[in-house]
């Protein structure tokens, strides 16, 4: 595992030097999120299977701001390296392709972690949010935080603008949040959009992670960690293979 | 040490390397020259794993260019800076040894600073460093994991004299020590200064590969400098196959005794000879 440490330790330290670029904004956004969307919508709306709407929701936007977190972590940092040239240091050294892949992951998982755990927090002490099944609601956390910090090195590898690192987050990330049943149960959905939603995997983290938090779920927890596990396995084996090829990083 | 056999690149639209052949042995202190486009940063690219080859081979030892093991034997100072300018000198070195899993990296790091006269530098963010101070720390990078060969990509490219002088003597000295030194570069004062042999790389071919010293002798590079006593006899002399410098004129050496049996010497005040440099060569072989 030559080159890991180095990379995670450098990722480390850029976190917590710009905290206010990396940890605050997405705690604030959902902190705010929560007070518009739970504190005020929930007098309007009745519980859904036994808990407050502010309650049903938080999960969801957690898992909303860690995927962002994650993927952008990955992204911006790999995209930097390439506008600076200094990605040419790790290509023209002997890191594997797999430990560059696995230190940018570990690295979102440290950003992300720390957003989660605040996050959590937060939940438990300003609306008494329950912590029912703790394997689901970390695995879940973890996997998407893998799964997309994933989607952030593709989208760095590929990107040849700051303008192309926003396509993926507006127009992936964003609109697969919105429908993935984070504000509202999937089952209410009718056909077809019932259906498609089986099809998204942020509808899978958002019901594992509500799971392991609340005890409710739609889709059998274990099923939506295996689904997640499954795509982990495959991004991250394409992902390292797009970097052994120097896939729009080497001429 | 390193061999590259029938190397081609191409680009979209472009054959930037047409089958290179060129063996380069332990030891050796090699320059290749030549134009912009000529193709020198493509075929380093392909050695250090930055570009991929489209046909042929590049041997480092037995390894294959851009494997781990070849990396592992690689120093590149590339043409443009490529660092992360806000992490600080210290720390570019810091993580780049621990790359190289090199043992001992603190003091190795600490090392190369004070070598290169970085060490009181050490603490600034690269962005605050002089571009000579950007360049001593690219070439301390390479250095980290004492890799048998470097590989110099225009070392001294928009740097003050006195870096550049300092560069030339570090690398004469690395090279004494036993290093294998690879260096493309406009300079070509460099070339001559510092290399044993030369390759010319014109559009993409390899026009010659030569012992600096053969190369001068085989183009019978000698030169002769005629200075007459007015700036008319040396227009008259020099007619329109000549130039005229002031009052002087400068001939080919092979040219001269017959230019002696042809022109009165009673307007020549003084004739002395002098060699071609190497970039008078590379200028007329590429043309």
């Amino acid at each position: 595992m030559n080159g890991y440490k180095p990379i995670v330790e450098r990722e480390v330290k850029r976190i917590l030097r710009i905290w206010k670029q990396t940890l605050l904004p997405p705690l604030f956004t959902t902190m705010l999120y929560t007070i518009v969307f739970g504190f005020s919508l929930q007098r309007s709306i009745s519980d859904i299977s036994g808990f407050s709407y502010i309650q049903f929701t938080l999960p969801g936007l957690i898992v909303m701001s860690v995927i962002m977190t994650a993927f952008s972590q990955s992204c911006s940092t790999i995209f930097i390296q390439k506008f600076h040239g200094n990605i040419q240091e790790i290509l023209v050294s002997p890191i594997k392709p797999f430990t560059f892949v696995l230190a940018h992951i570990s690295a979102s998982i440290f950003r992300g972690g720390i957003i989660a755990v605040i996050l959590a927090i937060f939940g438990f002490a300003a609306i008494g949010l329950p912590l029912q099944h703790i394997f689901f609601a970390t695995m879940s956390i973890l996997l998407s935080i893998t799964l997309f910090s994933v989607l952030g090195i593709y989208t760095a590898l590929w990107a040849r603008s700051f303008d192309h690192l926003q396509v993926f987050q507006n127009f992936l990330i964003t609109p697969l949040s919105f429908l993935g049943g984070v504000f509202y149960s999937v089952s209410t959905l009718p056909q077809p959009y019932l259906t498609l939603s089986q099809f998204n995997p942020i509808f899978y983290i958002v019901d594992s992670f509500r799971y392991g938090l609340l005890g409710i779920q739609e889709a059998k927890p274990i099923i939506s960690l295996i689904i997640l596990t499954t795509l982990c396995i495959v991004g991250i084996s394409h992902v390292t293979y797009l970097v052994r090829i120097g896939y729009k990083t080497k001429h | 040490m390193i061999k590259i056999k029938s190397l081609h690149k191409r680009y979209p639209g472009m054959h930037a390397v047409k089958g290179i052949n060129l063996n380069i042995k332990s030891g050796e202190f090699f320059a290749l020259l030549g134009p912009n486009g000529a193709g020198k940063t493509s075929i380093i690219g392909m050695l250090t794993g930055l570009t991929t080859i489209s046909e042929g081979s590049i041997k480092v030892d037995s390894h294959i260019a851009g494997s781990e093991e070849a990396k592992k034997k690689i120093g590149f100072v590339p043409q443009e800076f490529n660092m992360d300018i806000f992490e600080t000198a210290y720390n570019v070195l810091h993580y780049n040894a621990q790359y190289f899993n090199v043992e001992k990296h603190v003091e190795r790091v600490n090392l190369l600073l004070t070598e290169l006269g970085l060490y009181e530098h050490r603490n600034k963010k690269v962005k605050e460093l002089s571009g000579g101070m950007k360049r001593k720390l690219m070439i301390a990078r390479a250095l980290l994991h004492d890799p048998e060969i470097i590989i110099l990509d225009e070392p001294t490219a928009g740097i003050d004299v006195e870096s550049r002088k300092f560069i030339w003597k570090y690398f004469r000295e690395a090279n004494k020590n036993g290093k294998t030194i690879l260096l493309t570069t406009h300079y070509i004062e460099e070339a001559e200064q510092l290399c044993n042999r030369v390759g010319i790389l014109h559009k993409g071919e390899l026009l010659a590969i030569e012992n600096v010293k053969d190369l001068m002798l085989k183009y019978n590079m000698q030169k002769v400098t005629l200075d007459f006593k007015t700036k008319k006899d040396a227009v008259q002399f020099a007619g329109d196959k000549y130039t005229v410098n002031n009052k002087s004129v400068t001939v080919p050496g092979e040219r001269f005794t017959k230019i002696l049996d042809e022109f009165t010497t009673e307007k020549i005040v003084q004739v002395h000879t002098h060699d071609k440099s190497l970039e008078e060569i590379f200028l007329e072989m590429i043309q």
